[in-house]
């Protein structure tokens, strides 16, 4: 893959990994580690699960566009970063935050190579075929939103043996990126009926899990795979970090006043009030 | 218009006769990609320079701009509810984002002229 190389980056950044947890509370400690980078703290990777499982939905997304009537009777939570709907059931989610001159580029595009590289090594590692949309030999036309995440396809969309797993989004300011992103273990295609309109669906031929990919362990077992491919892509090194009592009480804050919030999750699209 | 003038975050602000328009830079809309929504702000607000004002998501990305100069906001291009894909097509004419009034003079030192910021947009 032409353009991947490691890049040392200056600070080192925090490895997290946490419990399962309802959706407010996951998007809620994303937030809130967010505003540490934001204020100075160090650089994260989050590696996270959710229970019970859950659709978020993206920050602006309109709940009127593609989504059934069931979608609305399942958890539901709306992310802090763009894209469409994704039902987290079985799956391994991560999310990073970073000052934007951690890293050594800029730009949108940019940061997805670099910040979306380590998956593509990781899985590479494994000895699968992988690599970014653009790059793929069959790349037809990308962009354009879906209301379901994984049914589009962007530039710096991932795909194993040529069909895309899993997801990822971005939320930016002036200093700071905040990354998550989905790695299905097993996608649930009649779930993803349910929730999404007919013509909205992500493409069972053009999408992938893990399990299909031929990984036979367990999400959790995932971490330390992806973790090394992320400390060897970037060239970090691993600060001790998990989240402090300020911390759990910040997220414990904005679920509360924003994610466990019927009008956010409802009306979030025309808000920008910030807790 | 008269000249505009741009920020190091790809805002720029420029008067059109009677107030001041705000807008986002081609390259910062093209780096965002393909827009699908503009959460623009509220009329009637005073807003000081550096202020995140409105946001925009692209298919991927969500990013906040932020006002480049202190004023009030006196009109927001509505069009942009309907037709985000604006800001993609004609980001520098048709997809302003929002237009202010008493604007301060002081705020508007330190941008940089299109000149100054091509050399330091093609530099970066």
């Amino acid at each position: 893959m032409e353009g991947l190389g490691v890049r040392q980056l200056k600070r080192p950044w925090r490895l997290i990994v946490t419990d399962a947890a309802p959706g407010d509370w996951n998007m809620a400690l994303d937030e809130a580690l967010a505003d540490g980078v934001r204020t100075g703290g160090l650089p994260f990777l989050r590696f996270y699960f959710w229970d019970p499982a859950t659709l978020s939905l993206g920050r602006f997304q309109n709940l009127q566009t593609g989504l059934s009537e069931h979608a609305a009777t399942v958890p539901r939570v709306r992310r802090p970063t763009g894209g469409g709907g994704i039902w987290h059931a079985d799956e391994l989610t991560y999310s990073l935050g970073c000052r934007q001159d951690d890293l050594n580029v800029t730009g949108v595009k940019a940061s997805f190579e670099i910040l979306c590289g380590f998956l593509v090594e990781a899985w590479r590692s494994l000895g699968w075929e992988a690599g970014f949309a653009k790059d793929a030999a069959s790349a037809g036309t990308l962009g354009g939103f879906a209301p379901a995440c994984f049914a589009g396809q962007e530039e710096y969309d991932i795909l194993v043996g040529g069909r895309k797993l899993g997801g990822n989004a971005q939320r930016r300011d002036r200093t700071s990126i905040f990354q998550h992103g989905s790695i299905p273990r097993v996608l649930d295609s009649s779930a993803l009926e349910r929730l999404f309109l007919p013509g909205f669906r992500p493409d069972r031929g053009a999408t992938t899990d893990l399990q299909s990919c031929g990984w036979s362990g367990s999400a959790q077992e995932l971490i330390p795979v992806l973790a090394e491919a992320f400390r060897t892509r970037l060239g970090v090194e691993w600060s001790a970090g998990p989240p402090t009592a300020e911390e759990l009480d910040r997220a414990e804050t904005l679920r509360r006043q924003r994610f466990s919030d019927p009008d956010w999750t409802q009306n979030g699209a025309g808000r920008l009030r910030e807790v | 218009m008269a000249e505009k003038l741009y920020t190091k975050n790809g805002e720029w602000v420029g008067f059109d006769g009677s107030r001041w328009k705000v807008g986002l830079s081609v390259p910062a809309v093209a780096d965002l990609g393909d827009v699908t929504f503009v959460a623009l702000p509220q009329l009637g607000r005073t807003v000081s320079s550096g202020e995140a004002v409105c946001a925009v998501e692209a298919v991927k990305a969500a990013a906040d701009y932020y006002c480049p100069v202190d004023g009030r906001i006196v009109e927001v291009n509505s069009r942009l509810v309907a037709e985000p894909q604006l800001l993609n097509t004609s980001p520098e004419d048709e997809g302003w984002l929002f237009a202010l009034e008493s604007v301060s003079g002081e705020s508007l030192e330190g941008l940089m002229d299109e000149a100054a910021w091509k050399a330091w947009e093609s530099g970066s």
